[in-house]
């Protein structure tokens, strides 16, 4: 009797094993697509004495997902509030470069039956710092969430070269 | 001594309830923080420019007269048209080091016996940055190139009169014996941006 009420426990914990996987583990995972380059930008100076145009936006944008982790939720979906903060880490920069960013879209729903998402916020351009600052938020997992970059600030004065900075989106729980 | 069955299965149970605590402790630790990163990059693009400002007519006119009286020396009329601005936007790769304006005698020649020179001036106005270059001083003006704004770094002068280096014109005679009466003559001042 005492072991059959032992093996129920044990029986018990197992299932409690997987339900905190599923609960805790089956996250949401967070991808970038996209060519997030300023290269079709036309950099032209038309009359001698000026500078570059003030502002130019990209022709291209990017696309950022929250996928589900689990099969499960792929299927049914399944509400988790999460919210994006975003910033940059400069490779080869310059300070009197601003570099902003806005959605552009809502994306699609990441599961095949579950609802759809929600995502508020992110709708203005604000400029990308080196220090994470909110995005926007929403519940339940989405996929190719546009959005759009503009850069505006590239002066003659920095110089005929490349530059290159990473923008980094974190998305915590909300 | 060896452990029962029932004991066997509290530590089975110890070691279940274990690993569980650390899943719930690193699926919650993996849950709260997750990155993508998005490279962004462009490529500004080498710029020289230069023109002359105000466009319409850039023109200028002088004239050698003969004086009033006889003995003296011819009269020299200096340009009318004392008011061209230089404009140019610069832009170079690590590699350059800077760029300088040269003028030269491209077209028609200058009468004999006279001297024509040109001066720019120090940079002014308000819609230029950046390294903005230093005028050479009074140059003569002959079928070679000569700089006459030199150290061009990256930069830009605004655009039309009043930006950039005003250019100042001045003639004299070097030779008068060589000063033959001539109807009108005309030459074109090329202005060039090179690389140093």
């Amino acid at each position: 009797m005492k072991q059959l009420i032992i093996m129920k426990r044990t029986i018990l914990l197992v299932a409690f094993i997987f339900t905190a996987n599923y609960i805790l583990g089956q996250d949401l995972r967070i991808e970038v697509s996209g060519d997030a380059n300023f290269e079709n930008a036309q950099y032209v100076v038309t009359e001698a004495g000026e500078d570059f145009p003030s502002s130019i936006t990209s022709s291209s944008s990017i696309y950022l997902s929250l996928n589900y982790r689990s099969i499960w939720d792929g299927i049914f979906g399944r509400d988790i509030p999460w919210q994006i903060f975003i910033h940059k880490s400069d490779l080869e920069w310059n300070n009197n470069l601003d570099l902003q960013i806005l959605r552009d879209g809502n994306g699609s729903r990441a599961s095949i039956l579950g609802p759809n998402p929600v995502v508020t916020s992110g709708t203005n351009y604000q400029t990308i710092t080196n220090n994470p600052s909110f995005f926007f938020r929403g519940r339940y997992g989405v996929l190719n969430i546009p959005l759009n970059l503009k850069l505006s600030g590239a002066s003659l004065t920095m110089g005929a070269r490349q530059f290159e900075t990473r923008v980094v989106f974190t998305v915590y729980d909300d | 001594m060896g452990m029962n069955k029932s004991d066997k299965m509290k530590k089975v149970s110890f070691f279940i309830w274990f690993a569980y605590f650390l899943l719930l402790l690193s699926a919650k630790a993996s849950a709260q923080v997750e990155e993508a990163e998005a490279n962004v990059y462009f490529e500004l693009p080498q710029v020289a420019l230069v023109d002359i400002e105000p466009d319409l007519d850039n023109s200028i006119h002088f004239s050698v007269n003969t004086s009033a009286e006889s003995g003296e020396s011819p009269f020299l009329e200096l340009p009318a048209n004392n008011d061209l601005w230089i404009n140019y936007s610069s832009s170079l790769t690590t590699a350059q080091n800077s760029r300088s304006i040269v003028a030269e005698i491209s077209q028609g020649d200058i009468p004999e016996g006279i001297r024509f020179y040109l001066e720019a001036s120090t940079f002014s106005g308000a819609g230029g940055s950046g390294q903005v270059g230093q005028p050479s001083g009074r140059i003569e003006l002959n079928s070679q190139p000569r700089p006459i704004i030199t150290n061009i770094g990256n930069c830009y002068t605004g655009d039309g009169i009043n930006n950039g280096h005003r250019l100042s014109f001045s003639i004299d005679v070097s030779d008068y014996s060589r000063v033959y009466s001539v109807d009108e003559s005309s030459f074109v001042v090329l202005y060039t941006i090179t690389d140093n």
